[in-house]
């Protein structure tokens, strides 16, 4: 019984410690995403308010290297999966702030063409549409949609591209397009 | 209207009817019914000004005092980039114009006097400021003491430029000076100084710069120790993008620094001289010198903590954040300054509200430059155990050697991407 009593306060404890810890844990994320996940920019993508499961496959799949990532897959390599997810969830819960780039029609008219044409299907309209896995795109940082684009385009990198459906459809766009596609679904709030 | 948002927003518009003057008197505050404490935070660097940041997130009610000696801020972080003139240094100014638009009082003084007993700060403007819980990020003092020769004024004609500002302008001003085939030495002090890595990241930004626009100059690196963070990645970078242009000289052989001279412009090591055009002279360091003063170090010349809260092992009721604190072999970077920031904000107000402070972690990220399209990082989590801040196991890693153009010049791009945010968590 003695036993029993323990082994239920340690579960408790445990549970305390850790629904705690996940705040704490996350905090250690503002200096690169920005205050609960609201980056600042230009080039580190915003968290806050992002697609949970998306948020969730694409950390797990950092760390287990099975996508490509600069410093992700690094960070996340002593973090269990479950530490994982809740922080998925943890700032998937706050809100999406749009990031605060001032639109430049040129670029805004040929990336809405580039995006029609080759993103709309699986992406919406303006990059808004979440399906189960994919991220919403409008509103998060061009800088940062540049760079995750160019693993599909750029010839010198070939590990672990995440998404054969994206490497299709953005592995052939020319890099102006790639460009102006950012700045367009970027722009958009 | 939350309770909360109601102390915060009467607050501050009572601040503001009263006015700047009024603001830094450090009179006791009249209208301090709601405050459920005094936090004062000395040093508004990254360390500070995270801290504030965070006290103020946590718990409005919180009255939160920043004592900063100067009105602006300029990051180190980049700065190695206004060096090598490719980036202005006005891109990194900051101020705590933000901070006091919240509601933090913010007084540009300097504190000259700390009493545990009596917790209050007395500062050269004549004030004192009475606390509950004190933050101390004073950041670090150069040991121009510890080496021979090293005489007052040194710094205008050797530039350390580890304090960002006029330094880095001067140092930056030698180099565009200096002639085609010259020699440019920087000193690598010993461990642990701010910054590991950054020595490391000046030698190679200047090589870019000479590579450019003066080709036949030297980089020397003199160094008291006989490894450098980062190791196989620095040195793939310059024989990649500098071949022969900069000369490591270790410890073991001969890079060792004891004396300077300053009229012959040269640093003595254990072995040889260094005569050279332009040297930035990284001296010892030391925690900020309020910290010394205060008895807050020990014979490390840091500040020992609790890994748990920061409270100082030597003084009650003040919290060490940032390059002051002894934290054995976490790195002396900004990052870190904010992950204690974090930290001591979070243990400060536990302990206020009667709470128990919840154990943290400690990240830390150092982005390198070799080259302004041309990065590379490192990574490494910390925890409280045994009674120090010891390295989960496991957790520190690199960029790996051998990397595609890609991703060398992706690092560079988020290495910016972090200043941004950082910068913005902590003045913005
Ligand atoms: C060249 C260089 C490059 C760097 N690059 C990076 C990098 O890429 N990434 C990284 O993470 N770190 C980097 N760093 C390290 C980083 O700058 C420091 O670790 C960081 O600034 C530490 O923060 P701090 O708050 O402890 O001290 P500081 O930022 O130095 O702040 C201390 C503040 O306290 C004030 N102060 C001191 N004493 C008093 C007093 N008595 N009264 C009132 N005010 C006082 C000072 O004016 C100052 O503003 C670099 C450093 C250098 C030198
Ligand atoms: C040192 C900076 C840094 C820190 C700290 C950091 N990240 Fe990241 N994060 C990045 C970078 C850079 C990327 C882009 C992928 C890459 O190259 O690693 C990224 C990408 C991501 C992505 C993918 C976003 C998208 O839209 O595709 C997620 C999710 C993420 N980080 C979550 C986190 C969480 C949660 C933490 C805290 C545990 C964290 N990051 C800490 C730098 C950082
Ligand atoms: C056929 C469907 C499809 C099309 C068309 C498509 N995407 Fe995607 N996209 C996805 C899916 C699925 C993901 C999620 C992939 C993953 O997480 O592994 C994704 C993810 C992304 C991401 C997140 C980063 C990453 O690492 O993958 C970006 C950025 C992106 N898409 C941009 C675009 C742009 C820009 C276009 C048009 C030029 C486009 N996508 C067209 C399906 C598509």
């Amino acid at each position: 019984m003695h036993h029993k009593v323990a082994a239920f306060a340690f579960c408790v404890a445990a549970g305390v410690a850790q629904a705690a810890d996940i705040a704490g844990l996350a905090a250690t994320c503002h200096s690169c995403h920005g205050i609960d996940g609201a980056s600042v920019g230009p080039t580190m993508p915003s968290i806050a308010g992002q697609n949970e499961n998306y948020l969730r496959h694409v950390m797990i799949e950092q760390k287990h290297d099975q996508r490509y990532s600069s410093i992700m897959g690094r960070l996340l390599r002593t973090y269990s999966d479950e530490e994982i997810a809740l922080m998925a969830r943890h700032f998937a819960a706050k809100p999406w702030v749009p990031a605060a780039v001032d639109a430049d029609m040129r670029l805004v008219n040929r990336g809405r063409q580039v995006a029609q044409k080759t993103c709309q299907r699986c992406h919406g309209a303006t990059g808004e549409r979440v399906a189960e896995g994919t991220p919403r795109l409008a509103g998060q940082w061009p800088g940062y949609l540049v760079i995750e684009s160019m693993k599909y385009t750029d010839p010198t990198f070939h590990r672990n591209k995440p998404s054969e459906r994206m490497a299709e459809r953005v592995g052939n766009l020319a890099v102006e397009d790639v460009q102006a596609v950012a700045h367009f679904l970027g722009t958009r709030k | 209207m939350t309770g909360a948002h109601m102390n915060r927003w009467t607050r501050r518009s009572f601040l503001g009817a009263l006015g700047a003057g009024a603001l830094l008197s450090g009179a006791p505050m009249v209208a301090r019914g709601a405050a459920k404490g005094r936090v004062v935070i000395v040093g508004g660097g990254f360390g500070g000004a995270i801290a504030a940041r965070y006290v103020g997130m946590a718990d409005p009610a919180i009255e939160v005092t920043i004592i900063e000696r100067s009105p602006q801020y300029f990051t180190c972080p980049f700065s190695n980039k206004v060096v090598a003139g490719i980036m202005e240094l006005d891109a990194l100014r900051y101020d705590l114009k933000a901070h006091a638009a919240r509601g933090v009082r913010v007084a540009y003084d300097d504190v000259v006097a700390i009493d545990p007993a009596k917790r209050s700060v007395a500062t050269a403007g004549g004030k004192q400021f009475a606390y509950d819980r004190l933050i101390l990020a004073p950041g670090v003092e150069l040991d121009y003491a510890a080496v021979e020769g090293a005489t007052a004024g040194v710094e205008t004609v050797m530039p350390h430029a580890w304090k960002a500002g006029e330094q880095t302008l001067l140092l930056r001003k030698q180099i565009e000076a200096m002639k085609d085939g010259g020699v440019f030495i920087i000193t690598v002090p010993r461990r642990p100084y701010r910054c590991p890595p950054g020595p490391y990241e000046r030698a190679a930004l200047a090589a870019h710069y000479f590579k450019r626009h003066k080709p036949k100059s030297k980089v020397i690196i003199l160094d008291d120790d006989n490894t450098m963070p980062k190791q196989s990645l620095f040195l793939e970078s310059w024989n990649k993008l500098y071949p022969g242009m900069i000369d490591w000289v270790t410890g073991n052989n001969g890079g060792k620094m004891e004396r300077v001279d300053i009229k012959r412009r040269m640093v003595i090591t254990t072995d040889a001289d260094f005569p050279a055009d332009v040297i930035s002279f990284v001296p010892p360091q030391k925690a900020g010198a309020i910290a010394q003063k205060t008895g807050l170090t020990d014979v490390s010349g840091w500040c020992p903590v609790d890994p748990v809260t920061l409270e100082s092992t030597r003084h009650k009721n003040i919290h060490i954040v940032g390059d002051a604190a002894f934290t054995d072999g976490v790195p002396k970077s900004a990052h870190i300054a904010g992950a204690m920031g974090r930290t001591a904000a979070r243990a400060v107000v536990a302990l206020l509200q009667g709470k128990t402070p919840p154990s943290p972690q400690y990240v830390n990220t150092c982005y390198t430059l070799a080259a302004p399209d041309y990065g590379f990082s490192i990574a490494g989590i910390y925890e409280p155990k045994g009674g120090v801040i010891a390295m989960v196991p496991n957790s520190v890693t690199v960029s790996p050697t051998g990397a595609p153009e890609y991703m060398r010049r992706t690092e560079a791009e988020f290495a910016y991407g972090w200043l941004r945010n950082i910068a913005a968590e902590a003045f913005l």
